[in-house]
C-alpha cells in the first residue's frame, strides 16, 4: 500500500513535471505569437489581463482594468461596437467569438488585434468569459497592404486606356481587360479557349515567338514589337505589343504580361501618306525631268529659229512665245525647288545669327530701300540664332522685307520694324510695316498660295509667299500674320532656336 | 579651225539631238559630232574603243534618262572599262533635281553636269573652261 502510495507520488510528481513543461512551452508559444490571456468574472466583476495581454495594450506592470476601462481601449465606432455585440452575445447567448478589432493602447498607440472570447455557463447563468488576445497589427497592416494592391492592380488591369492581358507560358489568354476585347472582338471565355500563335498574322509570329524565347532565357527584361493579329471576323489589327514577364521568387517564369495599343488606325494613315509622298515624288520627278526636257527643247528652238531665221524674231507673236516659254521654264523650277526642299534641309542646318542675316539682306536691298524712302529698325537681339539653311533665311528675310517695300502705303513714310523674341523651341521674329495690309478675312486661307496676289501692283508674283512659307516650314517653323487694311501687316516667322 | 576633233552626243530625244548639231555646227565646235539613240548603241560602239585607244572622241555628252541603258548604267559600265585614253564625260540633261547632280557628282568620271538647254554660250564656256584647266 505504502509503496503503492509513494509510487503514486511518484508519478504525480512527473505528472506535474510534464505539466509544468507544457505549461512553459505554452507560454513561450504564446509570447512568440504575441497571444496573451484575459478573463471576466462577472460575478466579482472582476477582469484579468495576463503579462502579454498586458503588454499588448502597453499598460504598465500589475495593471488589472475594469470591465469598463476594459472596453474603452477598443477604438470608438466600428470596433467598440462590435466588441460589445460579440460580448454581449457570449454572456446572454453563449456564443463564442473570434473578430479583429482595433485597439488604442495606453500609451496612445492604435494597433489591431484579435480578440478570442469563450463563455462559461453555471447553472443557466454566464458566471465568466476568457479567452485570448494576440497582436496581428504587422500581418493585419500587411494583409491591407495586400489588399490595396490588388485592388489598385485590378483597376489598373481593368480600366487602363489600352488592353491587358495575363498571357500563360503555353500563350493562353488567362487574363484580359475589357480593351483586349474590343480590340479583337472577342469575349473574355472565347480568348481563354485560344493561344495568341491561334490568332497572330502568320508573317508575326516567328518575331514574336523568338522575342519570347529571348524572354524566358533572360536575355532581356522585356520586348515591344508592331505584329497584326486577327480579330473574330477575321480583320487585321494592328497593336503595338509590349510584353514582360512574371516570375516567382525563385526567378522560374510564371506568366507573360502584354500590353496592347491598337495602332490600326495609325498604321492605315501612314500607309496612306506613303503613298501619296510616293506619288508626289513621282509628281516631283515628272516634273523635273519629263515636263523640263520639253521646255528646254522650246527655249532652244526659240533661239534657233532666232539665230537662223531673224524676220520670225520680227513676228508679234515671236516675243509672247519666248516670254511664255520662260515662264514655263521658271515656273517648273519653282515646283522642284519646293518639292526637293524637304530632302535638301536635313543636311545643310546650321546655327545662323538672325540680326547678322537682316543686316547682309538689307545691304543686298539697298538701292530699292533708299529709292522709295524706306526705314528699315532692325531691333532683334544680337544673341538670338536659328536654324536653319544659309540661302533660305536669306530668302525668306529678304522676301518679307520685299513684300512690306512693295506693298507700303502711298502718302505715308514706310517703315518696317523687325524685332524678335526666345521661345523654349523657338525664335520668333517679326516684320511689322506700315503698309497696305490685306483683307484677312477675304484673303486669309490663301494668302499663302501659288499664285494668289491681293493688290494690282504691277510686279506682284504670289510665288513669293508661297515658297517662303514653304521655306519656313521646311525648316521646322512656321509663320503668322496679322494684318489690317489701310494699318499694315506684321508677319511673325518662328525658326528653330538653335540654342536648344 | 573646229575646237575639237570628235564629241560625241548619246541622247534619245530627235529634236534635241537635232538642236545640238546646229547649235555644235554654228560655233564650230568641232570636226566630227556622233550621236547615239541611247546607252547600249553607245556602249556597244565605245566600248571597244575605250579600250583599244583608238577613234576616241574627245568629249561625250550624256543623257540621263533614256531607254534600254540610261545614263546611270552607262557610267556603271563605263567605269568598269580599263581605257588606254581619257575621256571627258558630261551629264548633260534636263533634270534640276539635286538628287540627280548629288549622284552625277559621286562619279569621279563624271567631269561636269550641265542642265539643258545647251546654248552656244554655254559651249564657248566649256571649250573656255576647259583650256584653262
Amino acid at each position: 500500500m505504502k509503496l503503492k502510495t509513494v509510487e503514486l507520488l511518484d508519478q504525480l510528481v512527473e505528472i506535474g513535471k510534464e505539466i509544468k513543461n507544457y505549461q512553459e512551452i505554452l507560454g513561450r508559444v504564446k509570447s512568440i505569437a504575441k497571444m496573451g490571456l484575459w478573463e471576466v468574472n462577472l460575478e466579482k466583476q472582476t477582469v484579468f489581463w495576463s503579462d502579454i495581454t498586458r503588454q499588448i495594450h502597453e499598460a504598465e506592470d500589475g495593471y488589472s482594468p475594469s470591465v469598463e476601462e476594459g472596453i474603452n481601449f477598443y477604438v470608438e465606432g466600428e470596433s467598440r461596437d462590435l466588441i460589445i455585440k460579440v460580448f454581449t452575445r457570449a454572456v446572454e447567448k453563449g456564443e463564442n467569438y473570434d473578430v479583429e478589432v482595433e485597439i488604442r493602447t495606453a500609451k496612445g498607440n492604435r494597433i489591431w488585434a484579435r480578440a478570442i472570447g469563450i463563455s462559461e455557463f453555471k447553472d443557466g447563468k454566464c458566471e465568466r468569459v476568457y479567452g485570448l488576445f494576440q497582436d496581428i497589427n504587422e500581418s493585419y497592416i500587411r494583409r491591407q497592404e495586400l489588399e490595396q494592391q490588388k485592388e489598385l492592380f485590378r483597376q489598373t488591369f481593368e480600366y487602363a486606356p489600352n488592353g491587358m492581358a495575363l498571357i500563360s507560358l503555353e500563350g493562353k489568354w488567362v487574363q484580359v481587360n475589357q480593351q483586349v476585347c474590343n480590340m479583337l472582338g472577342y469575349t473574355k471565355e472565347e480568348l481563354a479557349k485560344l493561344t495568341f500563335h491561334d490568332i497572330t498574322h502568320p508573317e508575326d509570329l516567328d518575331l514574336d515567338l523568338k522575342l519570347l524565347e529571348e524572354l524566358m532565357a533572360g536575355k532581356r527584361e522585356s520586348y515591344q514589337m508592331e505584329k497584326r493579329y486577327y480579330d473574330k471576323y477575321n480583320h487585321i489589327v494592328w497593336v503595338l505589343l509590349s510584353v514582360s514577364m512574371m516570375k516567382n521568387k525563385a526567378g522560374k517564369p510564371l506568366h507573360f504580361v502584354s500590353q496592347l495599343t491598337d495602332i490600326t488606325e495609325k498604321k492605315l494613315l501612314l500607309e496612306k501618306t506613303l503613298a501619296q509622298n510616293e506619288r508626289l515624288l513621282n509628281f516631283a520627278h515628272i516634273v523635273s525631268h519629263n515636263l523640263r526636257s520639253h521646255t528646254s527643247n522650246f527655249s532652244m528652238l526659240l533661239s534657233m529659229m532666232k539665230m537662223e531665221h531673224p524676220d520670225t524674231a520680227k513676228n508679234d507673236y515671236y516675243p509672247m512665245l519666248t516670254q511664255s516659254s520662260d515662264k514655263l521654264q521658271e515656273t517648273l523650277s519653282y515646283l522642284n525647288e519646293i518639292v526637293v526642299m524637304q530632302s535638301e534641309v536635313k543636311d545643310n542646318i546650321e546655327a545662323l545669327n538672325l540680326y547678322e542675316y537682316i543686316e547682309k539682306v538689307q545691304v543686298s536691298i539697298q538701292s530699292q530701300v533708299t529709292s522709295t524712302n524706306t526705314d528699315i529698325i532692325n531691333r532683334v537681339d544680337k544673341n538670338h540664332f536659328v536654324e536653319a539653311i544659309p540661302a533660305y533665311l536669306e530668302s525668306i528675310i529678304l522676301n518679307f522685307l520685299t513684300n512690306s517695300i512693295k506693298y507700303r502705303a502711298e502718302g505715308r513714310k514706310a517703315n518696317i520694324n523687325i524685332f524678335s523674341e526666345e521661345h523654349p523651341h523657338f525664335i520668333a521674329f517679326s516684320v511689322k510695316d506700315n503698309g497696305l495690309g490685306i483683307d484677312l478675312k477675304r484673303n486669309g486661307k490663301k494668302l499663302f498660295g501659288m499664285y494668289k496676289t491681293f493688290h494690282d501692283k504691277e510686279d506682284s508674283r504670289g510665288i513669293g509667299l508661297f515658297i517662303t512659307k514653304s521655306q519656313i516650314e521646311a525648316l521646322g517653323g512656321r509663320v503668322e500674320v496679322e494684318s489690317e487694311v489701310n494699318q499694315g501687316t506684321t508677319f511673325k516667322i518662328y525658326l528653330r532656336n538653335a540654342k536648344v | 579651225m573646229s575646237k575639237f576633233n570628235h564629241v560625241c552626243v548619246i541622247d534619245d530625244d530627235p529634236i534635241y539631238t537635232y538642236l545640238t548639231d546646229k547649235v555644235m555646227k554654228m560655233v564650230d565646235f568641232s570636226n566630227h559630232i556622233e550621236f547615239f539613240k541611247d546607252g547600249e548603241d553607245a556602249l556597244n560602239s565605245l566600248k571597244p574603243r575605250l579600250r583599244s585607244g583608238r577613234n576616241v572622241p574627245e568629249i561625250i555628252f550624256l543623257d540621263l534618262n533614256m531607254p534600254i541603258i540610261d545614263g546611270w548604267q552607262f557610267l556603271d559600265e563605263i567605269v568598269k572599262v580599263n581605257y588606254k585614253k581619257k575621256v571627258i564625260i558630261y551629264v548633260v540633261t534636263s533634270s534640276i533635281d539635286p538628287a540627280d547632280t548629288k549622284r552625277a557628282e559621286s562619279y569621279s568620271i563624271v567631269d561636269k553636269y550641265v542642265v539643258k538647254p545647251i546654248t552656244p554660250e554655254m559651249l564657248e564656256e566649256l571649250f573656255a573652261d576647259m583650256n584653262k584647266n
